[in-house]
């Protein structure tokens, strides 16, 4: 029991590059670590899998989890956002804390991807992870912790995500947690398998590509960051946020990411 | 399709479809489920609906071991094929039953949870039965028999934790129905022989039932067999039910039953869910279900570490039977000597948790093919199994507990999602995952100092463990300059003592070498690093800075960039010029508009005088105006009416 599944990538030509940069010549002496190659080995990775990024928009279960995130948000706004909570399927008590709550949002996703036609998949699971990772990080750093606290507190925490400014920290921190993942879904398996060539020395060089990636994610995920908030409270205010325009939302926010992480990729 | 059970070409269900004939009856069976024993010990039939539950069990993980899951991911753009689609049609003994919606909604959410497969499910009347179903007698009264009515009955592996589990029930004086399911005759033996050592420590408390179910080898090999919970539930519930035990129960340590993934490509299934609590939720419905009353299936160590459940077998004195039981997960292990490959995840843990524990003359390195530690592994995706457990233990180890309920959000919340407090249950699995981590960095400490003068030698294998982990190569280079410069400082005072000078020298930098890679790995050197960092502009960005002061918009900031000699950096080769490319609208509009944000963002990073210094050396011309402009750059923004502004098109404004 507890097995686990480790896969390579595809024997692509792209692909192949790619190893090639990570693992560096194939010399003695100082060579610079993966690390600092950072920008150009995400945007060089994104090119390579740039179907499977075409198809966050349309994958049911990333704009579920998007739109849940924008649905938390506003019920924060409510007096009666127990209530406002209870029609997307999360249900808080009043002693509930901020872990609680992603608990339940995690719980709403699962059900709801479990229902649709094509189930869960991996660009969905990122989603959540990022989702549940956005709102646990963000919303605990507002009350007492994670694990403390009321349901009040917890609206509390949320109602500062729920501007325009906190929701746009909010959709920063899910794309950059959500594009770090998806790039590490690909680059970790030959940050591993390729340890002990010039580039990752040791096991500190390959934690140190790991947070060089999450950082340039996280910076490079700010082009989104005014666009997110800007377009949550337009649309809140003027149409109401549905599965429709969260998923055109969600085309135009990938291809912005796209477009900085090759613009971050191709400067000197 | 299987029992029998047939389907018409054009039936949709049949439609682009592999099909697979799976049979457990009759002559031609290709999947081979004996019970009898069952039935034997028991000394009674097995109501139709167990042995339906229990050759649906069988028929599922039997396609799921014979199904490929897309080994050939050659498309560069395509995600990587995982799950994959199953249909059955099963002919059954008790068709109403298993038409149910709810029944066949439960079987499908357990075995997605499981296995990340789709399932459907169409039952069938069973048209011809096994022979053997009538051949047992009723004797006596089953309440008599001592094993009758247990707590639960326990499914043993012949692993670490189910033993421990074993004694820790014997030694509180119960009597133990241990199940097993035998694959293959090594396997078995090793599990008999174990059943036996453990039942001279605890005569007449003990009873084993081994079932036998395998599939015929002419079918292909999937090694991650998600299914097998479900098939070892239906094991377990049809031994529970004949004994009328209240459920069916696991022992797996926690760490390997949430089974967090050590790396970010581990996403869902492919990181087990065997014992998942989840999982375990869902079996418990499910067995309910078809058992008509309350039945559980649970797992008590939900928990505990691997170490802390080492350490209970030797609480409970039993330390000489760690030798008989087997972790690794090549089952089909070929030698007769060796239960171990030292190279698989189940063995690494294994290891570490005995070295931890201080049990390793129980486990004796004998019985390991290639030695956790310092043994080769040739293959890259091992190398890879040994460097992401070593890194993720660490982690979990250095890592603070909000950060862990944040970067494992998805996982944690469906691990609690049916405790009845979440955040205490979450709690207790984080400290547990945090122990965990400090066994890794201890044991991993530990064997670095054990053999920091091989790794300096360079005489470890370089594919080993602690050689990766260590970065041998690397290290043995810079300890080589280290101890010449020492050599020569010492020679110089005629205290040179070349043996231990090289020695401690070598020892000091390896210790340094860890230090460094633990520090590295809590992510505080490089934060630090990067606080300190700030590249200093470059001339375009300065241009942009100042058209961003001097609130220029559309034509007029294009023109002012190119009359500056600023070009677009966009890859395509038109419009060449900025002017050029806002008048030629969307794409490039979006694009002069995303980099204006972006160098607003970094602008805001500079301190005034920073950003004054930058504009008199650029613009000249221009500083007095930018000057006045940056002074009043506060009161600027501040005065700015939010209500005035107009509703924000993020596509055509610049």
């Amino acid at each position: 029991m507890g097995h686990t599944r480790l896969g390579q990538l595809p024997k692509t030509r792209k692909w192949k590059e790619l190893v090639e940069r990570i693992a560096g010549p194939r010399v003695t002496g100082d060579v610079a670590t993966a690390a600092v190659y950072i920008d150009a080995i995400a945007a060089q990775t994104l090119d390579a899998s740039r179907k499977a990024l075409d198809n966050v928009a349309h994958d049911s279960g990333v704009r579920y989890t998007f739109y849940l995130l924008t649905q938390v948000a506003l019920a924060a706004r409510r007096s009666d956002w127990e209530n406002a909570l209870e029609q997307h399927g999360i249900h808080l008590a009043s002693d509930s804390t901020v872990f609680d709550l992603t608990v339940e949002v995690q719980g709403a996703v699962d059900r709801y991807v479990s229902r649709s036609p094509s189930g869960a998949t991996d660009l969905s699971e990122m989603a959540q992870q990022s989702a549940g990772e956005a709102l646990a990080s963000l919303a605990g750093s507002r009350t007492a912790g994670l694990f403390g606290g009321s349901s009040a507190d917890v609206r509390n925490a949320v109602r500062s995500l729920s501007t325009k400014k906190g929701f746009g920290e909010l959709g920063q921190r899910f794309f950059g947690r959500f594009v770090a993942r998806f790039l590490n879904f690909y680059l970790s398996r030959v940050t591993a398998a390729t340890l002990g060539t010039p580039r990752l020395r040791d096991l500190g060089d390959i934690a140190e590509f790991n947070e060089a990636l999450r950082a340039h994610c996280d910076q490079s995920a700010r082009i989104v960051r005014d666009f997110c908030g800007q377009w949550y409270s337009k649309t809140a205010y003027q149409e109401g946020i549905d599965l429709g325009n969260t998923s055109r939302f969600l085309a135009v926010a990938v291809n912005k990411l796209r477009s900085e992480f090759e613009l971050q990729g191709s400067e000197p | 399709m299987c029992s029998g059970a047939t389907v018409a070409a054009s039936d949709p269900v049949a439609k682009g479809r592999h099909f697979l004939k799976l049979d457990s009856i009759g002559g031609k069976a290709n999947v081979n489920i004996r019970f009898e024993n069952v039935a034997k010990v028991f000394r009674h039939d097995l109501s139709a609906r167990l042995v339906d539950f229990l050759e649906i069990a069988s028929y599922v993980f039997s396609a799921d071991c014979a199904t490929r899951r897309g080994a050939d991911w050659t498309d560069d753009d395509s995600t990587e094929p995982w799950g994959r689609d199953f249909a059955f049609v099963i002919a059954v003994r008790e068709p109403d039953f298993w038409c149910t919606p709810k029944i066949k909604d439960l079987i499908e959410e357990v075995l997605g949870f499981l296995s990340n497969d789709k399932y459907s499910f169409t039952f069938v009347p069973l048209e011809r039965d096994r022979g053997d179903q009538q051949q047992y007698l009723e004797f006596g009264d089953l309440r008599d028999w001592p094993f009758h009515s247990p707590e639960r009955v326990l499914m043993f592996s012949g692993g670490l934790d189910s033993l421990a589990g074993a004694v820790e029930t014997a030694t509180r004086g119960d009597r133990l129905v241990l199940v097993s399911h035998r694959p293959v005759s090594t396997l078995d033996s090793r599990q008999k022989k174990l059943f036996n050592e453990l039942q001279k420590q605890f005569p007449d408390q003990l009873i084993r039932i081994p079932v036998w179910i395998n599939k015929a080898e002419a079918f292909g090999r999937e090694p991650t067999q998600r299914t097998r919970s479900f098939l070892y539930s239906a094991l377990g519930t049809l031994v529970a039910q004949s004994v009328e035990a209240g459920g069916v129960r696991f022992y797996e340590n926690g760490i390997v039953s949430l089974n967090l993934p050590i790396a970010e490509e581990v996403l869902r299934a492919r990181a087990s869910r065997t014992t998942h609590p989840l999982g375990l939720h869902l079996l418990s419905s499910l067995c309910a279900a078809v058992t008509g009353h309350d039945f559980i299936v649970d797992n008590p160590y939900l928990f505990k570490t691997k170490t802390e459940v080492v350490e209970s077998i030797a609480t409970h004195e039993a330390t000489h039977l760690i030798a008989h039981t087997c972790s690794c997960s090549h089952s089909m292990f070929k030698t007769r000597t060796q239960r171990h490959c030292g190279r698989c995840s189940q063995c690494v843990d294994r290891r570490f948790a005995t070295a931890a524990a201080g049990l390793l003359t129980q486990d004796s390195e004998t019985d390991y093919v290639s030695d956790v530690f310092v043994g080769a592994r040739s293959d890259p995706l091992e190398r890879a199994i040994a460097v992401d457990y070593t890194r993720h233990g660490i982690e979990l180890d250095r890592r603070s507990e909000n950060d862990l309920a944040a970067i494992f959000n998805a996982e944690l919340s469906r691990a609690v999602r049916h405790e009845p407090r979440p955040s205490e249950a979450v709690q207790k699995i984080i400290s547990m995952h945090k122990r965990h981590g400090e066994v890794v960095t201890r044991v991993l400490a530990q064997k670095v100092a054990e053999n920091s003068a091989k790794v300096v030698n360079g005489t470890l294998d370089d594919t080993s463990l602690l050689a990766l982990v260590i970065g041998q190569q690397y290290l043995r280079q810079q300890c080589h300059l280290a101890t010449e410069s020492a050599e020569n400082e010492k020679e110089k005072s005629g205290a040179f003592d070349p043996a231990r000078s090289l020695q401690s020298a070598a020892m000091v930098r390896v210790e340094q070498t860890l230090a460094t890679i633990l520090a590295k790995l809590e992510g505080s050197t490089l934060r630090s690093a990067k606080k300190e960092k700030k590249r200093k502009p470059r001339k375009r960005e300065i241009i942009i800075f100042a058209a961003i002061l001097m609130d220029l918009k559309g034509m007029k900031y294009c023109s002012f960039l190119h009359k500056q000699g600023i070009k677009p950096k966009w890859s395509d080769s038109v419009p060449t010029t900025y002017p050029t490319g806002y008048q030629a609208g969307n794409p490039w509009r979006k694009k002069i508009q995303d980099e204006k944000t972006r160098a607003k963002q970094r602008m805001n990073r500079f301190a005034e005088s920073e950003l004054a210094d930058l504009f008199t050396a650029h613009l000249p011309e221009e500083f007095g105006e930018l000057t006045r402009l940056l002074h009043s750059r506060n009161s600027h923004h501040a005065s700015k009416n939010p209500t005035a502004a107009k509703p924000h098109k993020y596509s055509t404004i610049c």
